[in-house]
């Protein structure tokens, strides 16, 4: 299991440091692990982000064996969230994925408490608080409760005023009821004067489109997101319309998994506050007819060949982008109107031997060349299928070797876009009801499409 | 600092709780607030639980540098733990857990035991993993206390926390242990399945885990299980999913050909869940990419129709895109071969280097392996190389080459695009490649003397596998046309055989010069003969290493790889005994004297029967042999290696099994790259004398010498690295092999490290404190507990005695102090702690070869824990 936790700053200080096993590892072992980071840093001029909120080492494989440790092999298993890098140490055998995943959690836990994001100086303000759900959270080395709830039912998170007044407000000496009660997700004694759940169907397209607009690889992954703000212990059952469109699913652990089972109806009590119900994927059929709503031609050209390598050169690219009527998403009763799409940007990165950028036009828009990450990034906003949009922009760059030009190819376009109110499986749920409690919450359910990694090959 | 002192003794808690926590602050930012022990200790009487928890922080942290102290704290403890307030019992239970001071786990078995039958479930599962704890301080207290069979109890607990710490320190005290008191017993089995529904997901990992070691009695009861289990493959936590996965993976294999039907629908389950791991954070995806590049070897059919998730986003992280990589390779196939080679193309163009040759060589993998498509993965590498992108050109030719090797005589026709690429070529195995194809079908390439020529002109300069190369591809275009070559040969025959030091390259010479002066007909059969044709390799684990890897499945050796064993130092007896191969007796005691048969039997082999003077046992050096490379990697052989001192010399004991089915294997060459220590062969040549014949396993020992030449400088302040890389080559189909081992530094102690006491002491003196290195060594064997025992066997490894004395003010403990040298002149000197009934031992060593330190260090504690 876990010997020792490290969490380092974006610099790779050790910012929190702790052993749960009595064996002090050595700090070295950091140091290891920022070596091997360090590369990617040179290598990138900084972290490789994976989207917007996603990024990584990675020259760092999350699972790092680092020998010659007074106690022999070590392994390091990391992760890195909002610029901070969680190392677990452990001296033997262990399931990485827990380890993994525990992180992960740790950091969840982290943003629950202080804010999104969880960064150097969030850690920093709060020092004994991290400490005290370290200390919840594991012990020896096991991950024990990580469930928010239950977590701030026996810490307290800082609040605005605690900080004014830099005060003692005692935690309650009476151990809360729900904290190890048989449904650790759930606190006990909840109490709104107006019960309300709002259900998010949320449909992530994942794509490879090539140039021509083609599909090359695509996948959904759906997730329904809840706010539920309800008092007491409702216990709640959604049903679907049509629940044989969903493939492969995976819930949270409120939900009673048999009844899934044998009704296809998800019966749970939620947890308090936002939580994500479950995720699936849906019928590779839908999948594999799958339309992508928006479009996005890059073209580029890179003038003349033939100049000597070294020198200075002139490129161009062209780019049409725009609303499609012909996707296959379906939208609900209630949206009236033609398809808007919302947050449309398109990412250009361009190619790395590119030195600055000239003559950027956009009859649509807005759009931003960042000089550091060589990348343009496109703002369409909102757009429906009535506009077009265009893009032009030149690049002088540094001619490579020749035989060397293919080194040229200008990385994939990445497109972000949402669509409210449409889902591309068109799952719709048929009905919630709660039951164990007398009151009549406010009940809302919306379909929400949006693209997840979406990406357009330029060759 | 001053200033804190007050506040914490301030009598306003507000500021109290502020000065404790500022002490945490300091304290986790790395500063010694240690000195503020007493202070902060004087603030743990209170009711509030924040500042009670803050203080216990404290506590831990520091317990080990001031046990006396901490004893003060008792107290409170034992007050704590009967407090109304469970949260306060709890965290009483969990800090006395925690501070590992001997006369405090006296005091926890109370309040311990009353604790796991606490009321409060809370209070119940943080006994659970005080247990656990325990046990790793005093295994005896825990069994003698009954505190397993306790946690037996806790596995059917009605909470489900308490239920997931109870499984989880049980899994956690029969791995220390090596005792079996995690076993499966048709109730312990009703109570995990029970549990598995009601548990915390950490919990379901644990009990999965301890599942997948259990084997069903029959094919019944796995599909009974596995129904139980099927639904965890649902759950949003990944580790729960893969841990389900391996149960469910291992049972399979058990429910027999006879249910195929079962087997089939649940093949279809495990899809889905390992296809939606792939949309989870990277870290996670490259755990699962392992894990499922293991899966696939197994059991292909359960992803063949789902390879287009494996096609690599642009923005996955570069070990991700490697490992889906290998994925497509092994899952690709006639009906998709198309779409792989237009997804490989495109890699082809990416930026990272190191991707875009393993895509263009995925290319030529897969013409390896389907025969139908190779046509078209021809045409797409030749694609590839009129791009003229140097490295690609490169990659493409060496994979190439193995595509004339599995289809001869198929495709020379693409001979003159690669020959056109000729200048290209500047990597040696790139040109190694290209220059076996040009000797290969020389009689089709009209200039192939032309080409070869040119190659020559730089022979002197080349590698020693392109000089290889170029020897034999001119003997080859010379038995095919003798006419125009006759020069070119006898030139690289002189060369070869005259002006290279290189032996592989002179013997090779020699050996075609001989043929082709002698008989070059039987030239012809030799160097012109049929090669075997080479197989696909993509299904490269043996299937009884994937089988081992397949239980092992969610763990890191499924990561690496590698077995389970090979995250473990494997020690044995230096002179194996017919017994050996016998089944272990349950009974202990007779393992020992069996042992001792065996060192005796050592004894009067060297002659020193003479030394025994009392019934004491007798010490002979072995080596701790470890496992260092496996049948996959070194021809069929098992090897274990480590390293030994006799007679003042230094021997390298090698043990090979040999696991192949062919032949007998005796004769093979060693090599040892340059190392931190200088060591070197005295003599290449290792002999197995009787050879080792396929299923037996013999041992042989080479001597060392030291050789500055050797040596690898060890930069100031850093740690010595132990690794030594050792190549061997079979002498009889010319197969190597490599492998690193770690030294074990205690073989390098010579025989005139004894001192006179009050060098000793000055010696001692005169070093840094800084320099100090500490270690605990507990579980020791019961010869490692007597101070007589413990002085005798470090004697046999030339760590010699100095001095012993009882400690003052403490009752039972005794201080033993050794010196040794090493070879190279270096001095240690080590201070051992022991304590009169306790099976530990402190050790602390001081050197001025600080480098070395730590190697000394774990030298002494590994031969305090063997036996």
């Amino acid at each position: 299991m876990i010997q020792s936790l490290f969490i380092l700053s974006p610099t790779g200080e050790v910012l929190i440091e702790r052993h749960f096993r009595g064996v002090v590892t050595s700090r070295s072992v950091c140091d290891t692990f920022w070596d091997r980071a360090s590369e990617s840093i040179n290598h990138h001029g900084g972290v490789s982000a994976i989207s917007d909120h996603e990024e990584l080492y990675d020259s760092v494989p999350p699972v790092m064996e680092v020998p010659g440790s007074d106690q022999g092999t070590l392994y390091v298993i990391s992760c890195l969230r909002d610029g901070l890098s969680y190392l677990a140490v452990c001296p033997a055998e262990v399931s990485p994925l827990l380890i993994l995943e525990f992180l992960h959690r740790v950091a969840d836990i982290f943003v629950d408490y202080f804010g999104f994001p969880a960064d150097e100086s969030a850690i920093k303000d709060n020092f004994s608080t991290v400490y005290q759900l370290l200390e919840e959270m594991v012990d020896y080395g096991w991950p024990l409760t990580t469930e928010p709830n239950a977590l701030k039912a026996m810490i307290r998170p800082p609040t605005v005023m605690s900080k004014l007044l830099q005060s003692t407000t005692v935690v309650s000496d009476e151990l809360p009821s729900g904290t190890v009660s048989n449904m650790p997700w759930r606190t006990a004694d909840v109490s709104y004067s107006q019960n309300e759940i709002y259900v998010d169907i949320v449909e992530e397209v994942d794509a490879i489109v090539d140039a021509s607009g083609a599909v090359i690889s695509s996948d959904v992954s759906g997730s329904i997101q809840c706010q539920c703000q309800l008092s007491g212990v409702p216990d709640l059952l959604l049903t679907f319309k049509d629940p044989t469109i969903i493939d492969d699913w995976s819930f949270h652990p409120c939900v009673r998994y048999s009844r899934y089972e044998e009704d296809s109806v998800v019966s749970f009590v939620p947890p308090d506050g936002n939580f994500e119900l479950m995720s699936y994927r849906i019928v590779p059929e839908k999948v594999r007819s799958l339309n992508p709503p928006v479009f996005c031609h890059p073209k580029w050209n890179y003038g003349d060949r033939s100049t000597t390598s070294g020198d200075m050169r002139t490129g161009r690219v062209t780019l049409h982008a725009g609303v499609t009527t012909l996707s296959s998403l379906v939208f609900s009763p209630s949206h009236k109107g033609p398809v808007v799409v919302e947050d449309f940007c398109v990412n250009i990165p361009f190619p790395r031997q590119t030195r600055s950028t000239s003559n950027l036009r956009v009859d649509f828009g807005t759009a931003v060349y960042n000089e550091a990450a060589k990348v343009l990034r496109w703002n369409l906003g909102k757009m429906d299928a009535s506009k077009k949009a265009s893009l032009t922009c030149s690049f002088s760059f540094v001619s490579p070797k020749v035989g060397e030009e293919e080194a040229l190819d200008p990385p994939h376009l990445s497109l972000n876009w949402k669509i409210p109110l449409a889902s591309v499986s068109g799952l719709t749920v048929s009905g919630l009801s709660v039951t164990r409690e007398s009151y009549h919450p406010y009940k809302g359910v919306r379909n929400i499409a949006k693209s997840g990694i979406f990406q357009v090959r330029c060759s | 600092m001053h200033e804190l002192r007050m506040e914490l003794h301030s009598t306003d808690r507000a500021v109290k709780v502020d000065a404790v926590k500022k002490v945490i602050a300091s304290m986790t930012v790395g500063k010694d607030v240690s000195m503020l022990f007493t202070d902060v200790l004087n603030c743990v009487q209170t009711g509030n639980i924040e500042l009670k928890k803050l203080v216990y922080l404290y506590l831990i942290n520091y317990s080990k540098t001031q046990p006396e102290l901490t004893l003060l704290a008792v107290n409170t403890f034992v007050k704590d733990a009967s407090d109304s307030n469970p949260l306060i019992r709890a965290l009483a239970v969990r800090t006395m857990g925690c501070i590992r001071v001997d006369r405090i786990t006296e005091y926890l078995c109370d309040p311990l035991s009353r604790a796991l039958r606490d009321e409060d479930p809370y209070v119940r599962k943080t006994a659970a993993v005080c247990v656990a704890k325990l046990y790793d301080i005093a295994p005896d207290l825990v069994e003698e206390r009954g505190f397993i069979e306790i946690l037996h109890d806790l596995i059917s607990d009605s909470n489900p926390s308490v239920v997931a710490n109870g499984v989880a320190a049980l899994s956690e005290i029969a791995e220390s242990s090596g005792k079996d008191v995690m076993r499966i017993t048709a109730s312990v089995l009703q109570k995990l399945l029970a549990a598995l529904n009601e548990c915390t997901e950490w919990g379901q990992v644990f009990i999965l885990d301890s599942l997948a070691k259990y084997t069903p009695a029959d094919g019944r009861e796995a599909e009974g299980i596995i129904e139980r289990v099927t639904p965890r493959l649902q759950h949003a936590n990944s580790a729960v999913v893969m841990s389900a996965v391996k149960v469910i993976l291992s049972y399979m294999e058990l429910m027999g050909s006879q249910n195929s039907d079962a087997i089939r629908a649940l093949t279809r389950k495990l899809a889905p869940p390992l296809v939606t791991l792939l949309n989870s954070e990277p870290e996670i995806q490259y755990v699962a990419l392992r894990n499922i590049n293991l899966i696939v070897q197994k059991r292909p059919n359960i992803l063949e129709n789902e390879i287009k998730v494996f096609f690599c986003k642009y923005n996955d992280p570069i070990y991700v895109k490697m490992e889906k990589l290998e994925i497509i390779i092994k899952l690709v196939s006639e009906k998709n071969i198309d779409q792989v080679l237009l997804e490989l193309k495109e890699y082809a163009t990416e930026v990272d280097v190191d991707f875009v040759r393993k895509a263009v060589s995925a290319i030529g993998r897969c013409a390896v392996k389907l025969e139908r498509a190779a046509e078209r993965c021809i045409a797409v590498l030749l694609e590839l190389i009129q791009t003229k992108v140097n490295y690609v050109v490169q990659e493409a030719v060496i994979v190439i080459k193995d595509v004339f090797r599995r289809y001869p005589n198929r495709y020379e026709s693409i001979i003159a695009t690669l020959c056109d690429n000729l200048d290209t070529l500047d990597e040696p195995l790139a040109k190694a490649s290209m220059i076996w194809i040009i000797g290969e079908y020389a009689e089709r390439i009209d200039n192939a003397d032309e080409l070869l020529e040119t190659f020559l002109e730089t022979f002197e300069e080349e590698d020693p596998a392109v000089q290889l190369q170029l020897l034999t591809a001119t003997v080859k275009c010379f038995l095919k046309n003798p006419e125009d070559t006759q020069d070119m040969v006898q030139r690289v025959l002189d060369m070869a055989t005259e002006e290279s030091d290189n032996p592989d390259l002179r013997d090779r010479g020699f050996i075609y010069w001989r043929l082709l002066s002698t008989d070059p007909d039987a030239a012809k059969i030799v160097v012109l003969g049929d090669k075997p044709v080479i197989e696909d390799d993509t299904f490269k684990l043996e299937p009884a290493l994937l089988n081992i890897l397949i239980g092992q499945i969610a763990t890191l050796s499924s990561i690496y790889h590698k077995p389970p064993d090979s995250f473990v130092v494997r020690r044995r007896a230096g002179l194996p005994t017919e017994e050996d191969d016998e089944e272990d007796d349950d009974d202990d005691d007779e393992y020992d004297e069996e042992v001792r048969d065996s060192s005796a039997g050592g004894v009067d082999l060297l002659d020193m029967g003479g030394m025994s003077v009392n019934d004491h046992k007798q010490f002979t050096p072995t080596a701790p042999m470890t496992r260092v490379a496996g049948p996959e990697k070194a021809g069929g052989i098992e090897v274990f290696s480590g390293f030994v001192q006799e007679g003042g010399k230094i021997f390298m004991e090698l043990e090979f099994s040999n696991v192949s089915a062919g032949q007998d294997i005796s004769t093979f060459a060693i090599q040892l790259n340059k190392n931190a220590f200088g060591l070197s062969p005295a003599n290449q040549q290792v002999i197995f004398q009787p050879p080792v014949s396929p299923g037996s396993s013999g041992t042989t020992r080479v001597e060392m010498v030291m050789n500055p030449a050797m040596q690898v400088p060890t930069p100031n302040g850093q740690n010595v690295n132990p690794q030594i890389q050792v190549a061997i080559k079979n002498m009889h189909n010319n197969g190597v092999f490599y492998f690193a081992v770690n030294l074990n530094f205690e073989c390098l102690f010579s025989a005139d490290g004894e001192m006179e006491k009050t060098a000793f002491i000055e010696a001692w003196k005169s070093i840094d404190d800084r320099h100090e290195l500490y270690a605990t060594v507990s579980d020791l064997p019961a010869d490692s507990t007597s101070i007589e025992d413990v002085q005798q066997k470090f004697a046999a490894y030339n760590i010699f005695f100095i001095a012993r004395r009882p400690v003052p003010n403490a009752e039972g403990q005794e201080v033993v102090y050794f010196s040794m040298k090493s070879v190279h002149g270096m001095t240690f000197f080590a201070e051992l702690t022991f304590k009169r009934g306790v099976n530990a031992a402190k050790v602390c060593l001081k050197t001025e070869a600080t480098s070395y330190g730590g190697l000394a260090k774990s030298a002494l504690e590994s031969l305090l824990r063997s036996d």
